[in-house]
């Protein structure tokens, strides 16, 4: 067991809510209008194809962008604009698409590093969680001692949800988490995500643009597309939602110009 | 004590590094006060004071990962104050008769002068700070620039005060090889404790990914002041020692050479490390007395040398161009000496529990 989040501290249901939110780079909408809501328990998806604008909201509900309109709150408290550090602390903890670990630390001083602030300003929502206990839950005991950029690629991944964790988050943000990994890894990742949400009761958002992953671990999926979303509910809905359809299959040019992924995702789609 | 110490984060392996690296450093003092002549014992006393520094250089620039330049500024004023609080009234009367705020009639005992000097330094080091530590990256090397530039030029042109350009001599002197030793090795404490303190581990983090860490929840701000101002206070140590030391001072000793003379030292040992430190003072001490004494143009297996001018100086550049392209970790790396004999021995036992778990199988 792994004492993490609201429901081990007793607390009542969180939720997080983006509300009409925009954002433009230049003249061009990286979001436009996009709303979104999760609550504690809840592991929600996030699809689209690369640049739809997926890492662009991730970053605005952990506040490391600004909003131009709309908001980001979590329990009706104001996210948006207070920046990472404060976000971190008022309880999101995210991951990111290219890793940002510290690579010269060891594992063991990464996830110290974020449980040393949770310590310092969420010491209740801690409760027994201890560093120890996230290494084991996410299988890094063995090598705890090891340097973060000495570890293969898989357990980087795992280590940067682990220091997330290591923040007693009320949500989890994971900025493609099964990206570069194998099928046995990703099985893996699926099962770690899965008991994140059921001993801690975090919320999780999941991005990802591989639609085998995102189907298999969420139990509602938004489907972004040029900063806007076109569609969202269970997966089985949403498979069948002609506009996601015509995104990852039809309307992206010829066959030999897709990525494997893309095929991937067009076959996953004809299977149902 | 112990409660108090797991609440700054830091654990018996600290303790013990910290003690072990202060235990080396008197040992280096013990060593030379044992053996050595007058001169080499001057030598030793500017290697301590020197120490001093590049220990109060490592806890910015070393934890924080962005290249400091300005730190020598802290030592200056610090000397300079404690030189004015302490300066016999007969020399005040020929050397600064017009000191502004009554100092030439003011003479303090040097104990409560060194403490005076040092708080207003720090003080001085917190203010810039707080201006300082809104930059990032360039910005901030080029900013620590800029302090020393303009604490130089107040400390040459303020003619009254410090008798500008001209040496200020007849400190009286009050610091011995004994003194510096202990000083010194007091500062690798608190060099030390803070790198492997919750604070000194957060910036750590921040020097290897700045968003990580605040998406960790690290005020990476707050934390460079800290360690800037921290800095300050040792950097501000060093400079009442050396001032305490030589009994004269002028506005060069703290400026370029010195700058880089301890950023050699910091960047051969290895700046993330305290044990770093140590081992690049030493090893750039020695070098640089090697190269001081080519210069003189000595007597070599009985061929009389050319006189080269200036080898100190072209020597501290290659070791930092050297270093810099080919070993930027240093000669230590990121480890203390302590963590590594640690980590060898694990490694070492779990490679022996595997051979024997093997014969076992066989």
């Amino acid at each position: 067991m792994l004492p993490i989040g609201r429901r081990s501290w007793g607390g009542v249901m969180a939720r997080l809510d983006v509300e009409r939110v925009s954002k433009h780079f230049g003249g061009v909408y990286a979001l436009r209008d996009v709303s979104l809501h999760c609550e504690s328990g809840e592991i929600v998806g996030l699809i689209g194809p690369n640049g739809a604008g997926k890492t662009t909201l991730l970053n605005v509900v952990s506040a490391a962008l600004p909003v131009d309109q709309g908001s980001v709150t979590l329990d009706g408290k104001r996210l948006d604009g207070t920046g990472p550090r404060n976000c971190a602390l008022m309880g999101i903890g995210r991951t990111f698409q290219n890793i940002r670990l510290f690579g010269r630390l060891t594992v063991r001083q990464n996830i110290d590093v974020a449980y040393s602030t949770a310590l310092a300003h969420r010491r209740a929502r801690l409760k027994d969680t201890t560093v120890d206990g996230l290494l084991e839950f996410m299988s890094l005991s063995a090598a705890q001692h090891r340097r973060a950029r000495e570890l293969p690629y898989g357990q980087q991944r795992r280590l940067e949800i682990a220091r997330a964790l290591a923040l007693a988050p009320d949500f989890l943000l994971l900025d493609e988490p099964a990206a570069g990994m194998n099928e046995a890894e990703s099985e893996r990742l699926i099962g770690s995500i899965r008991a994140v949400r059921d001993r801690s009761g975090c919320g999780i958002i999941v991005i990802d643009h591989d639609l085998r992953f995102i189907m298999t671990v969420c139990e509602r999926i938004h489907v972004m597309h040029m900063g806007e979303l076109i569609a969202h509910g269970p997966p089985e809905i949403v498979q069948k939602d002609p506009r996601v359809i015509e995104v990852y299959i039809g309307g992206r040019g010829r066959a030999k110009d897709r990525t494997r992924k893309e095929a991937s995702n067009a076959e996953a789609l004809a299977a149902h | 004590m112990t409660a108090l110490l797991s609440q700054l984060g830091l654990g018996r392996q600290s303790l013990f590094g910290s003690l072990m690296l202060a235990a080396l450093v008197v040992l280096i003092g013990l060593i030379v006060m044992a053996v050595a002549e007058k001169a080499q014992i001057r030598v030793a006393n500017v290697f301590f004071v020197n120490l001093i520094l590049v220990f109060g250089l490592q806890i910015t620039m070393g934890n924080s990962n962005v290249a400091n330049l300005g730190h020598i500024t802290f030592t200056g004023v610090a000397a300079y104050v404690v030189g004015i609080l302490v300066l016999p009234l007969a020399i005040k009367a020929t050397g600064i008769p017009n000191a502004p705020f009554g100092l030439a009639e003011v003479l303090i005992h040097f104990v409560p002068a060194a403490m005076i000097a040092v708080v207003f330094s720090t003080a001085l080091a917190f203010i810039t700070g707080l201006v300082l530590t809104r930059q990032t990256g360039i910005a901030y090397t080029i900013a620590t620039l800029a302090l020393l530039v303009i604490v130089h030029t107040v400390l040459t042109n303020w003619v009254d005060l410090t008798r500008g350009p001209i040496a200020m001599y007849g400190i009286p002197i009050r610091a011995n090889t004994v003194s510096l030793m202990l000083i010194a090795g007091a500062c690798a404490i608190v060099a030390r404790l803070f790198r492997d303190s919750r604070w000194g581990l957060q910036l750590r983090a921040s020097g290897e990914d700045v968003l990580g860490a605040e998406a960790s929840g690290v005020s990476v701000r707050t934390l460079r002041l800290v360690a800037w101002t921290l800095s300050g206070f040792v950097l501000s140590i060093g400079g009442v020692m050396y001032a305490y030391m030589v009994g004269t001072i002028n506005p060069k000793s703290f400026y370029f050479d010195a700058v880089f003379l301890t950023l050699a030292m910091l960047i051969l040992g290895g700046m993330r490390s305290v044990s770093g430190a140590v081992v690049g003072a030493v090893i750039v001490t020695l070098g640089t007395e090697l190269m001081r004494w080519l210069e003189g143009a000595p007597v070599i297996f009985g061929g009389k040398m050319p006189q080269i001018f200036g080898l100190t100086g072209f020597f501290l550049g290659v070791v930092i161009v050297l270093f810099m392209a080919l070993r930027p970790d240093g000669l230590v790396g990121d480890e203390e000496l302590d963590e590594m004999a640690r980590r060898l021995w694990r490694e070492r036992r779990t490679k022996g529990a595997k051979e024997q778990a093997q014969e076992s199988e066989t």
